[in-house]
């Protein structure tokens, strides 16, 4: 085995891993606030990939850009979301979430399809640079800017739920919702803005990946999924779980595509998450199993 | 003294329920007025419609004469009435000091800060836990950051639900003393308990509430003195 290779797939699988990252925040953060699963994540995702390609084909935004305002759009769209269905079913059973947020997403997948049609799309960016060389190992450009950018704003969220009078006020909702209440919490407030911002992470984090990625209006199921083993990895509701599980996926994956035929590299998200749920149920960063 | 709460003819439930039945109580400025009650007396119920946290089927719940219920929990937080819940209702996975300030409802740095620096001085204790987590404290640590955290809103009115549960009879007593220096400085007390002998002690006037109603009203002596009061909250 060539060592080059494998270093090769590590810093590709880690430079993948940012935007994978960020989705998993977003899904994750909307879990713990409202211990809600969103199962529209994935479709978000693919909105935030085509109002891309539209800024970047009709306005000629570079996604690079264009991803502030996918992020402000499935702000909105999350916001809304949350409003006017989530927030009438919060006390419901959880089959009765499942089914709203599976219904969202066909919603979504659907609209994509008729909006964009059902052929690949993928979104140049301008930026198109000759890659550069570390050494014996090249690094994508594309690739290195929709890293550093995922990074940036993983951490930016993570300064305004931990330095900020609202961001702790999303933390507490999530901690103890009740007790939340009690100290005058505008709880649904909370809600919204908390499912706003899980939206626009996605959505930032499709606007980033669209340039790396060809993607169609189905592409939102296995995104979706892939989210929804993250989080799980990371362990439910843990944003450093989500953070770090993104970018462990991420490595495992290319990693895989090294070893095994690059089409299996689902295999090793799913074998990874098989073997983790064994040894540790709750997941690698979360508390203990509900 | 002007009158600070006035419940009318108040009644809450719970699906078929009825927790409390039309109750009409006063509490004036810097009292401390404590309602006492058996387990299912309808205490709870009447300090959560108080609140807002859940909604009156009859009657009305006056602050300072401006009516509060209709009004959401977050809206009645803001015109000054805290609660200090049953079972404390901390942020357990966030720190002591993180618990505090969610309570606060000042936007001005400095009163924030003083407010800290109040509360601090009332529960040494929780300064030295300040960076500790509050699921990581003890029973009485974590009556002390409720009650703490209380008081971060400056409330004209704190509500109290049974601060003395599941507490050691010296954890108790200091929790006592403080209520009693917090009233002292002119924070009006309502107060729900179990400890009767306690409640009794702290507050200047009570309510006894069984089966959801009012059955007897008055000041400490005259409570102290009744037979009712004696023979089945006492067992003298």
């Amino acid at each position: 085995m060539d060592l080059t290779l494998v270093a090769q797939g590590l810093l590709s699988g880690l430079l993948f891993g940012g935007v994978t990252s960020l989705m998993a925040v977003g899904l994750t953060l909307i879990f713990g606030v409202m211990r809600v699963v969103n199962f529209a994540h994935g479709d978000m995702m693919v909105w935030g990939m085509y109002l891309a390609w539209m800024l970047s084909s009709r306005a000629g935004i570079d996604p690079y850009l264009g991803f502030v305002v996918c992020a402000a759009a499935l702000f909105v769209l999350g916001l809304g979301v949350q409003r006017g269905l989530v927030d009438r079913i919060l006390d419901a059973p959880h089959e009765m979430q499942i089914l709203l947020m599976l219904g969202v997403a066909l919603v979504l997948e659907n609209a994509a399809l008729v909006a964009f049609g059902p052929e690949p799309a993928r979104v140049r960016s301008s930026l198109t640079l000759p890659p550069l060389w570390l050494g014996p190992l090249f690094v994508d450009v594309a690739r290195l800017i929709t890293f550093v950018i995922a990074i940036a704003l993983t951490v930016l969220l993570g300064l305004f739920l931990f330095r900020t009078a609202f961001g702790r006020r999303i933390r507490a909702a999530a901690d103890n919702p009740y007790g939340a209440l009690v100290v005058g919490t505008d709880v649904r407030r909370v809600y919204a803005v908390a499912f706003g911002i899980g939206a626009a992470c996605v959505g930032a984090a499709g606007a980033l990946v669209a340039p790396i990625l060809p993607f169609q209006p189905t592409t939102g199921l296995g995104l979706s999924v892939a989210s929804f083993n993250i989080v799980i990895i990371g362990g439910m509701g843990s944003l450093l779980g989500a953070f770090l599980g993104g970018l462990i996926v991420s490595i495992a994956e290319s990693l895989g595509a090294v070893f095994l035929a690059p089409s299996m590299k689902e295999l090793v998200s799913f074998g990874l998450l098989i073997v983790i749920l064994l040894f540790r149920p709750a997941g690698l960063f979360g508390k203990r199993a509900a | 003294m002007s009158t600070l709460l006035r419940l009318a003819d108040v009644e809450v439930g719970y699906g078929d329920l009825v927790a409390v039945h039309g109750i009409s109580l006063e509490v004036r400025q810097g009292e401390a007025v404590a309602l006492i009650g058996g387990n299912g007396a309808g205490k709870t119920s009447t300090l959560r419609a108080i609140s807002g946290l859940l909604p009156l089927r009859r009657g009305r719940v006056e602050l300072a004469g401006a009516r509060l219920d209709g009004l959401r929990a977050s809206q009645i937080v803001a015109r000054g009435v805290a609660h200090v819940p049953e079972g404390r209702q901390l942020f357990p996975s966030m720190t002591v000091r993180e618990n505090l300030e969610l309570g606060s409802r000042d936007g001005d740095r400095r009163r924030h800060d003083e407010t800290l620096e109040f509360v601090y001085a009332l529960f040494p204790r929780l300064r030295e836990r300040e960076r500790q987590l509050a699921g990581t404290l003890s029973g009485g640590e974590q009556q002390m950051c409720a009650i703490g955290r209380g008081l971060m809103a400056r409330p004209a009115l704190l509500l109290l639900d049974e601060p003395s549960l599941g507490l050691a009879p010296v954890m108790v007593k200091l929790i006592f003393e403080t209520l009693r220096a917090v009233n002292d400085q002119g924070t009006t007390l309502l107060l729900v308990e179990q400890n009767v002998a306690r409640a009794l002690a702290l507050a200047h006037r009570s309510y006894v509430i069984e089966n959801g109603r009012i059955v007897l009203e008055g000041p400490r002596e005259q409570l102290l003195a009744s037979p009712h009061i004696k023979q089945a909250y006492l067992g003298l």
